[in-house]
């Protein structure tokens, strides 16, 4: 009994020291993007911000918001302030990650349901899933920019939905078979034998019956679309740019622009960690998934 | 009559739901990947001229073999690749093995899952905030423990280590879930007849829960080792390649010679090269994996 409970402060000790890391740069961020420069060019630094302040915001999110009278006064340590509509790149973000997680699931449970019931592509399939999972960003970013030079599309959401796309669907199409398989068709047999047409089976009953997959693969593949980078950098300049690309700008030849930064980042990160908190249960699941039979 | 309708639409409706996702990938995906091939047989600097230049054969292809950044950018990312990946593997699996029965063991999973959903971008800007040589927390830490301070990004060793370091804190938390998954997935039985034939715990960690974990080890190493081999984000925030070129990873690189010189046909063979290097590698373990399934 006494060697269990050593074991147990031990491993109590050792995973809480785990979750302080995993949570400390997080923590550290966050508050970073409440100080003013001052007090983050201090020597030793406060971990809980004196003199919280939402200028970081101010210059990251709504520019026009700013009374530049004080920021002279606020900011002194700068020698250029870069401002950013952030604002509009939020809007961006959420119009295109909705847009491809929408058109992923549409086109991938259909494709999907009739992998799972009809084996359409067989073995194939799982090899070309996988080689796209294996596929670099970049063997696709080169084309894709001059593609969308080409058809005028480059800093349009268009441009980025469609990339998305290239990885999101084929991820929906694979998360979904996997949820189709474990519904059993005598579900649908036996709507169809009440005369129902199978579309209609598939519409009114497999798809209710598999809400939550539905709800995974919506999760990941918005999360995917959210956090992406690659493809926005390269095909945005002022109207399409999302969120993660804002995060970037604000380092310069001059160094780096640390309130703003973690602004920009909170911002990023706190949509997808409010997400992962309301949605553990799926997120787990889909991770594990994913991996195992990905 | 009408069931007679129904069943000719039917008769096609696994090629009407599967249709328009392969229209979809075979115009944003494939073509896009075909246009990238061609390309990469010809030489085209953007920045001269607006349209492809002449056909080059396999010049570009050729040329790689004489570039000493691809092969320096080459062994950078070999050598992130197998310093990260056996760091996570490993703390992962330690990680699992003490969640698998530490009490409030939901609470570790929702802090623990945090980091590798986060935006890599916003993970890169942590990176940067808390390693800043003059006003970063870590060298505060060191400093407190009378260490001295490190040049974390400005120094060629070091700058791949805080790389290294980096990946390992977003990415350890994939390794862990997948390895929970795998132990939860060994039926309580195996180790109660272990116990019951004398076994210790740690001949049943050695000759029962090791091997049944081993498929579980080669799914977690197929995906790290896809994902080291393109990493490109974290490396553009916390480091951008530097100092000089010591941190430039295999997209990086490419990137750089694709969208800051404009060498469209050469980056697209870059590309290729890449891209081989990764599904021969991806391949490589997919089929370790199933040959222990078998």
């Amino acid at each position: 009994m006494k060697k269990f409970s050593l074991r147990l402060v031990i491993t109590t000790i050792i995973l809480l020291v785990a979750d302080a890391i995993a949570l400390f740069p997080i923590y550290w961020t966050i508050i970073t993007s409440f100080k003013l420069p001052a007090e983050i060019f201090r020597a030793i630094p406060t971990f809980i911000p004196e003199k919280p302040t939402l200028i970081n915001y101010q210059l990251t999110m709504w520019p026009t918001s700013v009374n530049w009278e004080r920021i002279r006064y606020e900011l002194t340590s700068y020698i250029t302030v870069v401002t950013e509509e952030g604002l509009k790149y939020i809007l961006n973000s959420i119009i295109i990650a909705s847009s491809t997680t929408l058109l992923s699931l549409m086109l991938g449970s259909m494709a999907a349901y009739a992998i799972s019931r009809f084996r359409v592509g067989g073995r194939n399939l799982e090899i070309w899933i996988l080689s796209n999972r294996a596929m670099p960003p970049i063997v696709l970013i080169i084309p894709y920019f001059i593609i969308m030079k080409n058809l005028r599309l480059l800093d349009t959401h268009l441009a980025l939905i469609l990339a998305y796309l290239t990885f999101n669907l084929p991820f929906a199409i694979w998360l979904m078979k996997g949820f189709f398989d474990e519904i059993p068709p005598a579900l649908e047999e036996a709507a169809m034998i009440d005369g129902c047409s199978r579309f209609k089976a598939f519409l009114k009953i497999v798809l209710p019956v598999s809400k939550s997959g539905l709800l995974t693969t919506a999760i990941f593949t918005f999360i995917f679309s959210w956090n992406e980078f690659f493809f926005a950098l390269i095909l945005t300049t002022r109207n399409a740019v999302t969120v993660p690309v804002l995060d970037s700008k604000f380092i310069s030849i001059m160094g780096s622009l640390y309130g703003e930064m973690a602004a920009a980042a909170t911002v990023t990160m706190v949509p997808i960690i409010l997400l992962a908190l309301v949605v553990q249960r799926y997120l787990v699941r889909g991770l594990t998934l994913g991996a195992i039979r990905g | 009559m009408k069931v007679l309708n129904g069943k000719g639409w039917e008769r096609n409706l696994k090629y009407l739901l599967i249709l328009p996702s392969v229209v979809v990938l075979l115009a944003i995906s494939i073509y896009p990947l075909v246009y990238s091939l061609y390309l990469s047989f010809h030489y085209w600097n953007m920045s001269r001229t607006s349209s492809m230049d002449g056909f080059v054969g396999l010049l570009n292809y050729i040329s790689i073999i004489y570039d000493k950044d691809f092969f320096n950018a080459l062994k950078n990312t070999v050598i992130f690749t197998v310093s990260a990946i056996p760091l996570e593997v490993g703390l992962g699996l330690l990680l699992a093995t003490l969640v698998y029965r530490a009490p409030f063991s939901s609470i570790h999973k929702v802090i623990l899952i945090l980091p590798t959903v986060l935006p890599p971008i916003a993970v890169g800007v942590m990176g940067r905030l808390i390693l800043s040589t003059e006003y970063g927390v870590v060298n505060y830490f060191l400093s407190l423990m009378g260490l001295p301070r490190v040049d974390w990004t400005g120094e060629p060793l070091w700058a791949m280590f805080s790389v290294i370091l980096v990946d390992v804190w977003e990415w350890t938390p994939f390794c862990f879930l997948i390895w929970l998954a795998g132990l939860m997935g060994i039926p309580i039985q195996h180790y109660e007849a272990a116990e019951i034939d004398g076994a210790s715990e740690g001949q049943i960690f050695r000759y029962i829960v090791l091997p049944q974990l081993k498929p579980i080890f080669l799914t977690i190493l197929f995906f790290r080792v896809i994902d080291s081999l393109k990493l490109f984000d974290v490396v553009y925030i916390l480091t951008g390649g530097g100092p000089g070129t010591s941190t430039e990873t295999l997209s990086f690189y490419i990137y750089r010679v694709a969208f800051r010189h404009f060498n469209m046909g050469y980056a697209a063979a870059l590309s290729w090269i890449l891209a081989i290097m990764v599904t021969l590698t991806a391949s490589f373990i997919y089929n370790l994996t199933y040959r222990g399934g078998e």
